[in-house]
């Protein structure tokens, strides 16, 4: 039997990824959607603290475009926060870095199967 | 000496202005145009979220609206909470060191609101950077979740106290993640929180709570309470926050940034 053919021809082949991750204090949540090898898009959402607060959506910017692979992902996070003075209160930088690279690891992996499917 | 403002403002009715009042506070506290403040305030049926989280992930939004609570997003992280009449909310804005950073908000200034709940009578204590548990027969329960944001000398520490809230509606109507669960090992919110009045075992008046927490404060800060009505500016400036960002879904719902609605 076939395998049913998701993704329809000339739409946007994406792989989608998201990982919970258990704080001290506070979860964190990474989204995670890759398409032609690179990271489309990235959402951290959770009840965590960061100071200043809009440092979020830097780091957001700053992953989206860049090559959809794990490590080089968390190398990048790890740059970021190693540039910027942004402080956490409950969580760590290690935990962002594993929230986003399990999350980029499944979207990764839901974009080659996408791709097997079409 | 100088005066601790002391400003019971609020509007229940209506979250979203309230929401941008306490935004105004907090820009006129950064700014250096308002003095130290504790403000006293409560919603009739409110759910707030977390500035990093998106509200559909954290709340059960069919019970929101099936009980008419409304949905505010608040300008601090942390988490989602629920908030009835029986639930008093606290602020204290004010300036502090250049870089006492989360440790001055969740060390120095949460420990005055941990002091008046011991002046009251109960075993308190901080718990998990930003909470404040009870102890009562053996048991930890808490009663106070808290979120702060600073900037420069800037510092704001927002936080709810538990005194006879809903807590059946208040763990139907907030979803709990399934790696939190796992984390501390039971089923349900409604099991770690409890309200005051049940661990007195009487009824703990607002009153008794707000003379507590302005004279801890006022001892903590070295301040002298004086009452006081919000300035024509800080209602100005809420009036335009609500109209621009916390009257919108996008603000609300979305976890759009600040630079979003300006």
């Amino acid at each position: 039997m076939l395998a049913p053919v998701i993704i329809k021809v000339g739409r946007r082949v994406a792989g989608k990824g998201a990982f919970e991750l258990k704080a001290k204090k506070g979860l964190i949540r990474a989204r995670v959607e890759v398409s032609g090898g690179r990271i489309a898009a990235v959402r951290f959402t959770g009840d965590f603290f960061m100071y200043p607060e809009d440092a979020i959506y830097d780091l957001e910017k700053v992953l989206e475009g860049s090559p959809a692979d794990p490590d080089a992902a968390g190398r990048l996070l790890e740059e970021f926060f190693r540039s910027r003075s942004v402080q956490l209160a409950g969580s760590s930088v290690d935990d962002f870095k594993k929230a986003l690279m399990m999350a980029v690891a499944e979207a990764v992996g839901s974009e080659g199967a996408a791709r097997a499917a079409v | 000496m100088k005066g601790l403002r002391v400003l019971l403002f609020e509007t229940p009715d209506n979250p979203k202005f309230s929401l941008a009042f306490e935004e105004a506070l907090w820009r006129s506290i950064s700014r250096g145009s308002a003095p130290p403040t504790l403000r006293f305030w409560r919603h009739r049926n409110a759910v707030i979220v977390g500035y990093f989280q998106r509200a559909e992930e954290e709340v059960n939004m069919e019970v929101a609206r099936e009980v008419g609570a409304e949905v505010v997003r608040r300008f601090t992280g942390g988490g989602a909470v629920y908030h009835d009449l029986g639930d008093l909310l606290w602020t204290v804005a004010t300036r502090g060191p250049p870089s006492g950073g989360p440790s001055y908000l969740y060390g120095f200034l949460l420990e005055g609101f941990v002091r008046a709940l011991k002046k009251l009578g109960f075993d308190a204590s901080l718990d998990n950077v930003n909470d404040v548990v009870v102890e009562h027969l053996g048991r930890r329960y808490k009663v106070s979740g808290t979120a702060g944001t600073f900037a420069g000398e800037a510092y704001l520490l927002h936080g709810t106290l538990l005194i006879d809230t809903d807590l059946e509606l208040l763990s139907k109507i907030l979803k709990v993640p399934r790696a939190k669960l796992a984390d501390k090992g039971v089923s349900d919110v409604k099991f770690r929180v409890r309200n005051l009045r049940e661990i007195a075992g009487r009824n703990v008046e607002y009153h008794e709570v707000i003379s507590a927490v302005v004279a801890e404060y006022a001892k903590l800060l070295g301040l002298e309470p004086y009452f006081d009505v919000p300035s024509r500016a800080e209602l100005e400036m809420a009036k335009e926050l609500y109209e621009r960002k916390y009257s919108k879904p996008e603000w609300n719902l979305m976890r759009y940034p600040h630079k979003h609605f300006e």
